[in-house]
């Protein structure tokens, strides 16, 4: 009886403590939420007409909006697991030892210079990017310099390698971090064991490392989505509401049918997206027995 | 030694990668407007047979600090109405994520994984999904046109709630258990125990919101409906609307506030995100 007094307090407190932040979220995204569901479901402009799928065939079979997914989903595609490479690359450079066992010096500083651009708000430094890429710009003029032809980079389908550089940029310091957690978490002596058995360096990697890196790489997986989803700052800072086709992603389609007022539209590729990222959190949670994000 | 210096060369281009857009900013912020004109006025329309990349000006002014401080209001307006809204949504974001952390990292109480749940979901939503049905609930509560409607659903951030209740659970249990069995309340053990012993979550937390909702473009640009509400983010974007060799200027007055905090609390920084993968 006293037990079960005790789990109803604790249970009680713990609701106390998240109820501001749960009715919060109820408030600005759970209720609008289920309106915006509604929404997909009905006609015109106002009222609640029930219009069944329509909404969903008609985006499905837009343009615009299978232009606008296959962009997003290439984006995370390629640039989530070239970012963690990267970091991971990175990582290893750090966490390296040096003959005679010494660390890497200027760690700390080498970290906080690389997860700098994450602070910097995207609009002031695109400038500096347009200098660099532009028709007219620095590496243009070196490679015009080299007896090369100018690259278009900003209105064609390289624009989207420009954006995956830019979310690479902005998103390597936070990726190089968490990698490096991950890493000096492994106990030494499961190397220096794998040594005495005569592994080297790239069996250590594949049998000791990036197994026991799995719980960090899933972390650094969702952290990455959520930073591919922000670079559209970046490329409405590049390129404005009307980008170049490769780089028109789902939030331009979102934008440009909310600008128009077609919420119906816009509605329905939010419910989409919603329903995407619904699936890929599922399978996170239930993996998190295994090492997964939500321990 | 070779291998040194290739680590320490690999190590270092990229340092000098991250650092350059902004050490750019810096020395080209001392440039004048005929100078800028010189050498940036045709970027989009092809090579001028000069090369752009300029990074020491030939000229040194203050023409572009005069420009943004002195000669004409709007930059600092604008700066301090974006000090306002990052630094409120700071302060509730903070409230809020230290609550929720808190409640799902030492209460068990029904629902508390499903809940969880839906907060990693929230998280990973991209702003543009919830972007609509903000704007109803905003309309709603009468609240759109008003910098309350930029302020209340920034505050509600699920990426607090989840990185406080990640460093929170890195605290161990018999802190919370000491602190318990000498009478301390659960409120008393948040100030107390809590708190005090995530500081470098709390910064990491401060510092990411607040370069966060510092750089927003999409909610102030749908939820105030007067241009001149827009704040420093939304103006930057809005090129013709300052003279040029103020885009430099102006662009590091806009990165001052978040550098500072990073340079005051970049170790801190580094810390927090290093805790947030901890389970």
């Amino acid at each position: 009886m006293k037990r079960f007094t005790l789990r109803r307090r604790e249970a009680l407190t713990g609701l106390g403590f998240a109820a501001v932040p749960l009715l919060g979220f109820a408030a600005f995204y759970v209720v609008p939420f289920g309106i915006t569901v509604a929404k997909t479901l009905s006609g015109g402009v106002s009222g609640f007409n029930f219009t069944g799928f329509s909404n969903y065939v008609s985006v499905l079979n837009s343009e615009a909006f299978r232009l606008a997914a296959g962009n997003t989903f290439k984006f995370i595609g390629v640039g989530v697991p070239l970012l963690m490479a990267l970091s991971l690359g990175v990582a290893l450079l750090l966490n390296m030892r040096l003959r005679g066992g010494r660390r890497i010096r200027g760690g700390d500083g080498f970290r906080a210079a690389y997860v700098l651009p994450l602070v910097l708000p995207t609009a002031s430094v695109i400038l500096v990017f347009e200098i660099l890429f532009e028709s007219g710009g620095a590496i243009n003029y070196a490679l015009d310099k080299l007896g090369l032809e100018p690259v278009n980079f900003l209105r064609s389908p390289n624009t989207f390698w420009i954006l995956l550089l830019l979310f690479i940029w902005k998103n390597i310091g936070y990726g190089i971090i968490l990698m490096l957690g991950g890493l000096v978490q492994i106990p030494k002596e499961y190397y220096e064991a794998a040594r005495a058995d005569g592994a080297g360096g790239f069996t250590c990697l594949r049998r000791i490392t990036l197994p026991l890196m799995a719980p960090t790489f899933l972390f650094v997986t969702v952290i990455s989505i959520v930073g591919a989803f922000k670079s559209f700052r970046e490329a409405f800072a590049l390129a404005g509401a009307y980008p170049h086709e490769s780089i028109y992603m789902l939030q331009h389609f979102m934008i440009n049918n909310f600008a128009r007022l077609n919420y119906p539209r816009l509605s329905v590729a939010a419910v989409l997206t919603f329903l995407v990222i619904f699936a890929f959190v599922l399978v996170l949670f239930l993996r998190r027995g295994k090492g997964g994000v939500a321990e | 030694m070779t291998r040194r210096t290739l680590i320490y060369s690999a190590l270092g281009l990229l340092a000098v990668m991250t650092l350059f857009p902004l050490l750019y900013m810096v020395t080209n912020s001392f440039m004048g407007g005929a100078e800028y004109y010189r050498y940036y006025g045709n970027l989009p329309q092809g090579l001028s047979g000069r090369n752009p990349m300029h990074l020491i000006p030939e000229w040194i002014t203050l023409d572009g600090y005069w420009e943004i401080l002195f000669s004409r209001p709007q930059y600092l307006v604008k700066f301090w109405s974006s000090l306002f809204l990052s630094g409120t949504i700071l302060a509730g974001q903070m409230v809020v994520a230290v609550l929720g952390g808190y409640a799902f990292a030492r209460f068990r109480f029904p629902g508390r994984n499903a809940i969880f749940f839906l907060i990693i979901l929230l998280m990973m939503m991209p702003l543009q999904v919830t972007l609509v049905p903000n704007y109803i609930v905003l309309e709603q509560l009468g609240l759109v046109g008003g910098y309350a409607a930029v302020i209340l659903p920034g505050v509600f951030s699920a990426f607090g709630v989840f990185l406080m209740r990640q460093v929170m659970l890195t605290l161990p249990p018999e802190m919370f258990e000491a602190a318990r069995l000498d009478g301390a309340g659960s409120w008393r053990a948040l100030w107390r125990i809590c708190l005090p012993n995530c500081k470098s979550g709390l910064a990491a937390l401060a510092i990411l919101s607040f370069a966060d909702s510092w750089n927003m473009v999409e909610q102030p640009v749908v939820f105030l409906k007067d241009a001149n509400m827009y704040p420093m983010s939304v103006f930057l974007t809005q090129v013709n609307a300052m003279r040029p060799e103020a885009g430099f200027a102006c662009g590091l007055l806009s990165v001052a506030p978040a550098l500072l905090l990073f340079l005051r609390f970049k170790d801190e920084m580094v810390m927090g995100i290093e805790y947030s993968a901890v389970k």
